[in-house]
């Protein structure tokens, strides 16, 4: 799926050079769970960030599907990122002003999906998370829990490639960042590559293989034993 | 505390320099505005009011309605109604004066130079205390050979000041050379006035012995005639005894068959405080002696310039209140540590107070710099007087009047503010009610600059169309001699006429009394022998308007003929004889135009051919004159005064014009051929030429200058509404970053949010137009009812500016859309 071959990230600003990932060569395969864990700080943001395509690299490859993308300009990296990637944050990042239903559409709108298919694809994905009842709801009346199922929603409906959370239980309690973990462990046996950053070593424990990062390396890495 | 408050507006204002600049440059902008164009209106309305006791010094204008109704209204009045009037009204008047004023030239070293005499009776500086640099008023105007002249005069042709006693010679006062002496030198007087006298002369009778209808006349209106009263109040209880005077004790009392003459005939009195802006509504300025102020001008551009400054002080509501969610903590932890909400609201205006000041001080740079322009297109001398502290402090008492009026809202809103939960999360506080109050507002601003959009280009496309209206008259080719007939006898005009036709260049050249754009005051009643009788009733005569023309004046101008014939030198008869003997009537023949025709009664043109009208224009008597041809309504005066009755007639001794049609282009050349002619002919009359076409040019000079005036701030109406837009756009975009992050990692491309961003500031901007339309409607219409020929009010107008506005609107905000959009989305979304 992608591969990164001595990945550096340095943050320039006026008197400090900050190294927040160094030498970073990592392999996913398709279909895989990850969780990436560390200390705050240690670049864990960053690294998905630029495997999401939201950050450039300052050196280094990162493979994607094949494609060398390190160094392809914005507009590029918009194309693939769109077709491929599903993204889920810690603080849900649904737009205020529109409704559930709207929120998930977007994503298909900017990949010019019509508006039939739209609505069909809105409405499945809506039941997938168990949120359909709340459709036509703002996401400012909804609980933590349910706002993430509708970020997970969106994430989903474009039938993205890969997942990228960050910290996606983050925001939420412990019975509803079960929940939440429940559903992405779901999604990875139905096949969907998910890639998640974490504080929480129990839910790093969903995934099948977890990396340590400290100060912008890796550190460990260790595959779960297969059930 | 106060210091707390100056450091964090600073602080702020550094920190949000796009919005400050907008805000100050801004304010700065509106504020310029409004004190140019309170200059301008300064010195408008301060005409006149440097001249002492201005306020108990008045004018009479007279107004003459006949039966058809059509008023016949001047500033001038007649000889003898000063004396009259002084007599009637003693309880009132202090002292009276009249008024004659005349070019004449004056020889000095073997050379002469055209210039404008005044004669006044020698009460002049006991009306009018105008300051003396030598002399006094006692003795300025003793003596009937004496001439009080200003210093600038005394400058020019002594080059000193201290001229008393010394002498000028004038070519000609009544026909004859005459030398004056200097009895005092007058302080130049300021420019904001209806009339400054360079040179004056006693008004003597002997001197009008060849114009009898000048000084000793009830009827005939050639001098300006002023009061001085006793006391300001006076002016009302004065009026009302010329009234009575005039329906009681007057001579026109016995010419009335009916009624009271003040239905038919008044004399009004003006304030000389008033002239300059009312006396045009109040008599027309007929016989004016200078071009007068429009109070309409005064109000138009007071209004556009509020407008400037009341969208300048939207915009800093808006960017003020748009912007206090960055300062929702700093109001949370000041209240948390114990300040009041007026305390707050306090600092916030303040605050605004702060910027409105530092806005004062670049509007007077910015005034500064637009002083030279802004006075070459008024023609004015306007200056900023730093030592006046009234005006001064007027000024800044208008600034922070802005001030307070711009930071009361925000300072409402943002002293508002809930602590407990602004601090409880670190969440958004702005509300619904501000960002709505934000958008009409900023519907407001379109609006507002939406609407002089449209009025600008009507007012232009309606200058334009009257620049190019068919005069009646062709104006190229044509140089204009003036002077003829200045030097009293010594210029032969038949040798003059014939040395310039020997001229190749040259095909035609006439004689005038007046040419196409001069004015011209000479009105007298003309009666119809057959109609009201010889010895009809004053009312019944009709007053028009005359000019003395030669006989090839209407084919030099191409002026057609509709009816009848032009002036022929085959006919004898066809040029205007003064009676020989007293008891006798002169003779002549006449034209008109077809207003004439109709005011004198006329069914058609063809019903005036061969008709006979009675008309005292001699000094001699009066004249029966056969009319003998009809010309077209041309326009002779500037095309806003419109068409009025005029009769032609050829008396040879009113020509003071030559027109000299010629075919080449070198008038370089020509100017230099035909000075050489008039020299050989007129040695000591001065050379003066014009052309027609660049007098005609001239008319349309001062028209222009203040549209371009009214383009300016039009201009500068909609830049300050962009600004305004521009800071609204970026605040928007910094509001929606987080928004356009999530967009963007959906999958929105840079289009996708710029088109995003520009739709929502296209909603308000379409949406001013459903106030603009009107609003603009109802003003043009107004505005081109005042016009006799007009253009249509079409929609493409409305159309056009709106788009206008919108792709301004849309040029401002894609600026900074696009820079949001381009940014990496991650910058939006990180959130630790």
């Amino acid at each position: 799926m992608l591969k990164l071959n001595n990945l550096c990230k340095v943050y320039q600003t006026e008197e400090v050079e900050t190294t927040a990932l160094d030498n970073i060569n990592i392999d996913i395969e398709k279909g895989e769970f990850v969780a990436i864990m560390g200390p705050s700080g240690c670049g864990k943001s960053t690294l998905l960030n630029i495997i999401g395509m939201l950050d450039s690299p300052t050196s280094g490859e990162y493979h994607f599907l094949g494609d060398e993308i390190a160094h392809a300009n914005e507009k590029q990296l918009a194309n693939i990122r769109k077709k491929n990637i599903g993204f889920i944050f810690q603080s849900f990042n649904l737009i205020e002003e529109l409704t559930v239903f709207e929120n998930v559409e977007l994503a298909l709108l900017y990949n010019d999906v019509p508006s039939k298919e739209r609505k069909e694809r809105v409405t499945r994905v809506l039941d997938k998370v168990g949120i359909a009842h709340r459709a036509k709801h703002m996401p400012s009346q909804l609980s933590g829990g349910q706002q993430q199922r509708v970020a997970v929603a969106r994430a989903l409906v474009a039938e993205p490639a890969m997942i990228l959370a960050d910290e996606p239980t983050g925001n939420l309690d412990r019975a509803q960042g079960e929940e939440v973990m429940d559903m992405l462990k779901k999604l990875n046996e139905e096949g969907s590559t998910i890639i998640m950053v974490t504080h929480s070593p129990s839910h790093a424990d969903y995934a099948r293989r977890t990396i340590n990062l400290f100060d912008g390396q890796v550190v460990t890495e260790m595959y779960r034993a297969a059930e | 505390m106060f210091n707390n408050y100056i450091l964090t507006a600073l602080r702020n204002l550094h920190r949000h320099r796009l919005f400050s600049a907008i805000n100050i440059v801004g304010l700065a902008i509106g504020l310029a505005s409004v004190i140019l164009i309170i200059l301008f209106i300064r010195d408008e309305v301060g005409h006149d009011q440097w001249i002492a006791d201005s306020d108990r010094i008045v004018r009479v204008h007279m107004s003459y309605v006949p039966r058809d109704g059509q008023p016949f209204e001047t500033v001038r009045s007649a000889g003898r109604i000063s004396e009259a009037i002084s007599n009637d009204a003693p309880e009132y008047v202090e002292d009276a004066v009249r008024l004659i004023i005349g070019r004449s030239n004056l020889i000095r070293n073997g050379q002469s130079f055209s210039e404008l005499v005044f004669y006044g009776d020698n009460s002049f500086f006991n009306v009018f205390d105008f300051p003396f640099l030598h002399g006094d008023k006692k003795t300025a105007m003793a003596d009937v050979d004496n001439v009080v002249i200003s210093e600038k005069i005394a400058r020019k042709y002594f080059g000193r000041t201290d001229v008393i006693g010394e002498t000028l010679t004038f070519c000609c006062l009544d026909d004859k050379e005459a030398t004056v002496k200097i009895s005092a030198v007058l302080k130049d007087t300021p420019k904001n006035t209806h009339f400054n006298v360079d040179i004056m002369l006693v008004i003597e009778p002997n001197r009008f012995a060849f114009a009898p209808n000048m000084l000793d006349t009830w009827t005939s209106v050639n001098v300006y005639t002023y009061f001085k009263l006793k006391d300001a109040s006076d002016i009302a209880p004065f009026q009302a005894k010329i009234y009575d005077w005039l329906n009681e004790r007057s001579m026109f009392k016995e010419r009335m068959t009916e009624g009271k003459v003040t239905d038919a005939f008044k004399y009004k009195v003006m304030s000389i405080e008033d002239i300059h802006l009312k006396a045009i509504a109040h008599s027309g300025n007929m016989g004016g002696i200078k071009a007068l102020g429009d109070i309409k001008l005064i109000y138009s551009y007071s209004s556009i310039a509020l407008l400037v400054l009341v969208i300048a002080c939207i915009n800093f509501m808006n960017l003020s209140t748009a912007r206090s969610n960055t300062r929702a903590r700093e109001v949370a932890l000041r209240k948390v540590v114990g300040a009041s909400r007026s305390q707050l609201a306090t600092q916030f205006i303040s605050e605004s107070i702060f910027i409105c000041l530092t806005s004062f001080v670049l509007a007077l740079a910015f005034v500064e710099l637009a002083l030279p322009f802004y006075n070459d297109m008024l023609g004015k001398q306007l200056g900023l007087d730093y030592g006046n502290m009234g005006f001064l402090s007027m000024l800044v008492g208008l600034s922070v009047f802005v001030g307070l009026i711009g930071g009361a809202y925000p300072a409402f809103i943002l002293s508002n503010f809930r602590p407990a939960l602004i601090l409880k999360a670190n969440q958004s506080s702005q509300q619904g009610g501000s960002n709505r109050i934000r958008a009409y507002l900023v519907v407001f601003q379109f609006a507002a600059s939406i609407c002089l959009v449209i009025c600008t280009a009507i007012v232009y496309s309606q200058t334009n169309f009257a620049r190019n209206i068919d005069l009646g008259y062709n104006v190229t080719g044509k140089m204009i001699l003036r002077n003829i007939g200045a030097g009293g006898g010594n210029m032969d005009s038949q040798a003059l006429k014939n040395r310039l036709l020997s001229l190749p260049a040259v095909t035609n050249v006439t004689y005038s009394s007046e040419v196409p754009s001069d004015d011209n005051n000479n009105n007298t009643g003309f009666k119809r022998l057959s109609a009201g009788g010889v010895d009809g009733a004053m009312n019944e005569q009709s007053i028009l308007n005359y000019h003395s023309v030669d006989f090839d004046f209407m084919e030099t101008y191409n002026i057609k003929t509709l009816k009848g014939r032009a002036f022929s030198e085959e006919f004898p008869s066809d040029t205007a004889n003064p009676p020989e003997n007293e008891d006798e009537i002169g003779t002549g023949a006449i034209m008109l135009n077809e207003s004439a025709t109709k005011k004198m009664g006329f069914g058609s043109p063809e019903e005036a051919i061969g008709q006979m009208v009675r008309a005292s224009i001699f000094r001699a008597g009066d004249a029966d004159m056969t009319i003998i041809g009809v010309i077209p309504d041309i326009y002779f005066r500037s095309i806003k005064f419109g068409i009025r009755p005029s009769v032609y007639f050829r008396r040879t001794d009113r020509f003071r014009n030559a027109t000299i049609k010629f075919t080449t282009n070198d008038t370089a050349a020509l100017i230099e051929q035909v000075e050489q002619v008039w020299n050989e002919v007129a040695p000591m009359v001065p050379y003066r030429y014009e052309f027609v076409n660049e007098l005609i040019d001239a008319q349309y000079a001062s028209e222009e200058a203040r549209f371009n005036l009214f383009i300016v701030f039009s201009i500068l109406a909609v830049i300050v509404a962009c600004l305004g837009l521009y800071g609204l756009a970026s605040f928007t975009a910094e509001q929606r970053t987080k928004e356009i992050g999530i967009r963007k990692v959906l999958g929105a491309s840079v289009s996708d949010i710029i088109k995003l961003l520009i739709w929502q500031f296209s909603k308000p901007v379409l949406f001013s137009n459903i106030i603009a339309w009107p609003a603009a409607y109802f003003l043009m219409k107004d505005y081109l009812n005042t016009f006799q020929y007009r253009i249509d009010l079409s929609l493409a107008y409305f159309i056009l500016a709106s788009i206008l506005a919108l792709i301004i609107a849309w040029i401002t905000v894609t600026w900074h859309a696009a820079k949001v959009a381009r940014a990496k989305p991650i910058n939006a979304l990180r959130y630790e």
